[in-house]
């Protein structure tokens, strides 16, 4: 029976050639895994980064409720001292006004798109570690009030102008920017890229090299047959046409089973970062859909090293 | 008449020197001129180097002195990319059939034909032909392992002449095969002469050489020269 097409080159009996695929799907998991976690703790960081770089967080100071002073600015007895339900009362009237004036401010400015003021028990629950997990008493404790405001991307936002503005309303009242401390947050996610880059560099590198030494085995092997092409009149390049065709094919064939083990790996960790609460359902769908482009992309792009590597080898054997 | 010559040759060796060791040369300052058209026996005893002048020829090997032109080239100045066009022009036959194994009798003969860039259904088409011709035709999805000496070279001869080449090398063709089908590859050959194809048939087969009629080249100490009946049959003319 006569095949459709045939190869003068049999690689059939090469045994490093019957392993690329079960290789090449190892590799090209792997690759995935890693490119998929640098693609993931890139986006994030990225849309950390650019939500925090145009936020600050402003602390407005608690009600000032005086316990048992009832004495005056001079440090004589009052006249007629308020009972302590009065001061309390007008503490937080105090405090309100303060916290109205503020949002105030912030609202007037045209370069200020968002101003939010934090759940008190959002702000308790970020203390609930340090201080108690009594609820009582995280509702006595004189907490500030925080709001969150976002500036325009771009914008001309003047924080010191705005300073002097709170400081009119209140002394005590703090803008936070973000910038402080998430640096080294970030430092420590350009590291864990940096890392995943070069083990995806070391793992390609280690596929060229593994290619080089099946081809030029394959080459080596096959020498007779060589011969008797070139004395058919056979060129190098179609000489290297024989080989690359069928590495090409089972670095594709092991590239994509690779990718089908990465697809569910990728899958679950992405639950498994939602449950968690790293990611938001939004930020699942886009890596789900990143992740998606990098696991088709991945074995063409390997096939395609794999067979500029095959032609290279090849001819460069050939013109010894 | 001397101009004419000059014109027709195929292959010109200009003081062609090859050696195995400094005592025992394959060639000696040969000089030698084979004709476009024509068909040559090359014979002499078994390690004089017929093989390894076809060699030359074909540029396997090169000269340790001298210049080899083949169609009108010198081939020391022959580069490696103009290497592949010069062999297309020729058809091989060699003395071990050398055939790929893996690759069943049809394809091994369609094999130069793909090489030269032929579509692979019409070089499949003319390598059957082929095989029917040389009495292979009943085995054509054969693998060379399963075919005797004799059947091999046969499918080596068909693989040669399937490119309808300008020159034929045949390095003892009929060495393994009866003479009846030693007799059939003759004719094939000799058709293939009177379409123009130039052959050199190293051979050892003296009834072949006496059975027809043409000149026979003896390769000795060195030197080719015509045997002397064609010597004389030569001078005659």
């Amino acid at each position: 029976m006569t095949n459709k097409y045939f190869s003068e080159i049999s690689l059939d009996k090469e045994l490093s050639y019957r392993y690329i695929p079960a290789i090449f799907s190892v590799m090209v998991f792997l690759i995935i895994i890693l490119i998929s976690v640098s693609l993931s703790i890139g986006g994030s960081f990225f849309k950390w980064d650019f939500e925090m770089k145009h936020r600050y967080t402003v602390q407005v100071p608690a009600p000032e409720i005086e316990l048992i002073d009832t004495l005056d600015d001079n440090g004589n007895p009052e006249e007629n001292p308020l009972s302590f339900e009065k001061k309390t009362e007008k503490a937080k009237a105090d405090a309100r006004l303060v916290l109205q004036q503020t949002i105030t401010v912030f609202k007037a400015d045209p370069q200020v798109i968002r101003v939010d003021v934090v759940d008190p028990k959002k702000v308790q629950k970020l203390v609930r570690p340090f201080i108690s997990t009594n609820t009582e008493t995280l509702d006595s404790l004189p907490l500030p009030t925080l709001i969150e405001i976002d500036v325009r991307p771009g914008g001309k936002f003047n924080l010191n102008a705005t300073l002097l503005k709170l400081k009119n309303i209140h002394e005590n009242i703090q803008v936070d920017h973000q910038d402080k401390w998430q640096q080294s947050i970030k430092n420590f996610g350009q590291a864990i890229k940096f890392v995943s880059y070069l083990f995806i560099s070391l793992i390609v590198l280690c596929l060229i090299a593994l290619m080089i030494l099946i081809t030029k085995s394959a080459v080596h092997s096959n020498k007779k047959v060589i011969d008797v092409l070139r004395l058919m009149g056979a060129r190098n390049n179609y000489i290297a046409h024989l080989y690359q065709m069928p590495i090409v094919k089972s670095t594709l064939i092991g590239g994509f089973i690779g990718s089908l083990l990465a697809l569910p790996v990728i899958y679950g960790f992405s639950l498994l970062a939602k449950s968690i609460g790293l990611l938001s359902s939004e930020s699942m769908a886009f890596s789900l859909s990143n992740n998606l482009s990098v696991i088709i992309a991945t074995p063409l792009i390997i096939a395609l090293i794999s067979f500029i590597t095959t032609r290279i080898t090849v001819m460069r054997s050939l013109n010894r | 008449m001397q101009n004419i010559k000059k014109q027709q040759e195929i292959i010109r060796l200009d003081r062609v020197g090859l050696y195995y060791t400094k005592d025992t040369p394959i060639c000696f300052n040969l000089d030698f001129s084979f004709f476009a058209g024509g068909f040559y026996f090359l014979t002499g005893p078994s390690g004089v180097g017929k093989t390894s002048l076809l060699k030359l020829i074909y540029k396997e090997i090169t000269p340790m002195s001298g210049l080899v032109r083949v169609f009108g080239k010198d081939l020391s100045k022959l580069s490696a990319q103009e290497l592949p066009n010069f062999r297309q022009k020729m058809g091989l036959v060699f003395q071990d059939c050398r055939l790929l194994d893996h690759l069943n009798t049809l394809d091994n003969v369609a094999l130069p034909m793909k090489i030269a860039g032929s579509d692979l259904k019409k070089a499949r088409v003319y390598a059957k032909e082929l095989l029917h011709w040389v009495g292979l035709g009943q085995h054509i999805d054969a693998f060379p392992s399963t075919l005797s000496d004799g059947q091999k070279q046969r499918i080596g001869i068909a693989r040669a002449v399937i490119t309808r080449p300008k020159l034929l090398l045949a390095d003892e063709p009929t060495g393994n095969v009866d003479d009846i089908s030693a007799f059939k590859m003759m004719s094939l050959f000799e058709e293939l002469n009177k379409i123009g194809t130039t052959i050199i048939l190293a051979t050892h087969n003296r009834q072949i050489v006496s059975t027809f009629p043409y000149p026979e080249l003896q390769l000795y100490h060195g030197q080719l020269s015509y045997s002397q009946q064609d010597q004389y049959s030569m001078s005659g003319q």
